[in-house]
C-alpha cells in the first residue's frame, strides 16, 4: 500500500480545523484504506480543563507495521457542542504500551 | 478477597431482577460494557430464559475506549439486546467530578424522562467503594434524582420496598453482595464474553473500566481469567485505584451518588 504520509497528516489537520459530523463521516473509509490497526489517545498533560486542552488532545493511529498514519482530533464539534469521537476507531486496538 | 458461593449469589440476583421486573412496568438496565454490568446481563438472560426483556442503556460521552464500542455492538447483536445509547456532551472544563456529575448524570436524567422508566438495574457492588456499601437492593431516587442515603428503606427477610416517589425512580442493585473475584468466577463458569481490555496487553491491563480520560491501566501479565483470579487473590490494591474520579475526596463520591451518579 502506497503511504503518502503528508496527505494523511493533512487529513488529520483538516479534521482538527473543522471537526464537523460531515468530515468525521469520512474517517471510517480513510482508516480502512490506510490499513489502520492501532490507536493511542493523547490527552493534554494534566487532563482537559478548557478548550485549549481539548484542542491539544488527539488520537494517533498506526498501521500494522507500526507506522504513524495520522493524528486526529478527539471530538466532533456540532453547533458549538463537543461530542467524543472515539467510536469512529472501534475497529482498532490500543497500541501496546512500552514496558 | 474471599470467594463466595456463586450459585447462591446468582440465585439471589435472579430473584432480585425477577422481583423488580414483576413490580415495574418500565424497567431498563445500565450497561458500561464493564465486567460487572455484562455479568449482570448474563444473569438477566438466565432469569428470563435466554432473553433480556428490557432495554439496556449506555451513557456515551464519546470518549470510551474504542474496544468498548466494538464490544457493545457485537454483544448487542449476539444477545439480541435493545440498546439505548444516551449521548452526553462534553464540556471542555472536565474533571472527574464535573464529567460524571454534570455530563453523564444529565444524559441519564434525559433518557429516563424521555422513556419514563420506573426502575433502573445498576451493577454496583458494596465492596467497590465505601459509599456504595450504604446502598440497598432496591433503592429510591426522588424526582430530582437525589438519593437520601441517611433515610433508606429497611430490607429484611428479602422484602424490598417498591415505593416510588412521584416522577422519581428506583435503582435495582442485584450484585450488591458480590465481590470482584465472584464476578470473575461467574464469568469463567458461564463463559460470559468480556471486554478485551481486561486482559494484559504488553504488561498492562485495565482492572476497572471507565472512559479514556479517567482510567489508567495497571501493571499485569494476566492474559486469562484464571490468571486474573490468581492475581486478585494476592492483591492489596483496590479495584478502582485506576479511576480518577474516585481519587477525589470520599465525600465527593457521596455527593455524586446523592445527585444521581451511578
Amino acid at each position: 500500500m502506497k503511504e503518502n504520509k503528508s496527505s494523511n497528516m493533512d487529513f488529520g489537520k483538516m479534521l482538527a480545523k473543522s471537526p464537523t459530523r460531515d468530515n468525521w463521516s469520512k474517517v471510517p473509509t480513510f482508516l480502512k484504506m490506510e490499513g489502520a490497526k492501532y490507536y493511542e489517545v493523547m490527552y493534554s498533560k494534566g487532563g482537559i480543563k478548557d478548550s485549549n486542552d481539548l484542542a491539544k488532545s488527539s488520537v494517533r493511529v498506526w498501521n500494522s507495521r507500526n507506522r504513524l498514519i495520522c493524528e486526529f482530533p478527539l471530538f466532533v464539534k456540532d453547533k458549538g457542542n463537543f461530542e467524543g469521537a472515539l467510536h469512529f476507531f472501534k475497529d482498532l486496538v490500543q497500541k501496546p504500551r512500552k514496558i | 478477597m474471599i470467594k463466595q458461593n456463586i450459585n447462591e449469589l446468582e440465585e439471589k440476583s435472579i430473584y432480585v431482577i425477577r422481583e423488580a421486573k414483576s413490580r415495574f412496568n418500565k424497567m431498563a438496565a445500565m450497561w458500561s460494557m464493564g465486567k460487572d454490568s455484562t455479568a449482570m446481563l448474563a444473569i438477566a438472560r438466565k432469569a428470563f430464559l435466554g432473553k433480556i426483556p428490557f432495554p439496556v442503556i449506555h451513557i456515551d460521552n464519546g470518549i470510551d475506549f474504542p474496544e468498548s464500542y466494538k464490544f457493545r455492538n457485537d454483544l448487542a447483536e449476539k444477545w439480541g439486546m435493545e440498546v439505548i445509547v444516551a449521548k452526553s456532551k462534553i464540556k471542555p472544563e472536565i474533571s472527574g467530578y464535573s464529567c460524571c456529575g454534570s455530563n453523564k448524570t444529565v444524559a441519564l436524567k434525559k433518557v429516563l424522562n424521555e422513556y419514563g422508566f420506573e426502575a433502573l438495574i445498576v451493577s454496583i457492588r458494596r465492596d467497590e467503594h465505601a459509599v456504595r456499601a450504604k446502598e440497598r437492593y432496591i433503592s429510591p431516587r426522588d424526582r430530582n434524582f437525589k438519593w437520601n442515603y441517611k433515610d433508606q428503606p429497611a430490607e429484611v427477610w428479602n422484602s424490598y420496598s417498591s415505593k416510588l416517589d412521584k416522577k422519581g425512580h428506583l435503582r435495582v442493585h442485584p450484585l450488591l453482595d458480590w465481590n470482584e473475584i465472584d464476578i470473575w468466577s461467574y464469568i469463567k463458569k458461564n463463559n460470559v464474553p468480556i471486554n478485551p481490555l481486561y486482559y494484559s496487553n504488553n504488561g498492562y491491563r485495565y482492572r476497572s473500566l471507565g472512559c479514556t480520560h479517567c482510567t489508567v491501566p495497571i501493571r499485569s501479565n494476566a492474559k486469562s481469567i484464571d490468571s486474573i483470579i490468581k492475581e486478585l487473590e494476592s492483591t492489596k490494591v483496590e479495584e478502582r485505584s485506576g479511576r480518577e474520579q474516585d481519587k477525589e475526596k470520599a465525600y465527593i463520591m457521596e455527593k455524586l451518588r446523592s445527585l444521581g451518579y451511578l
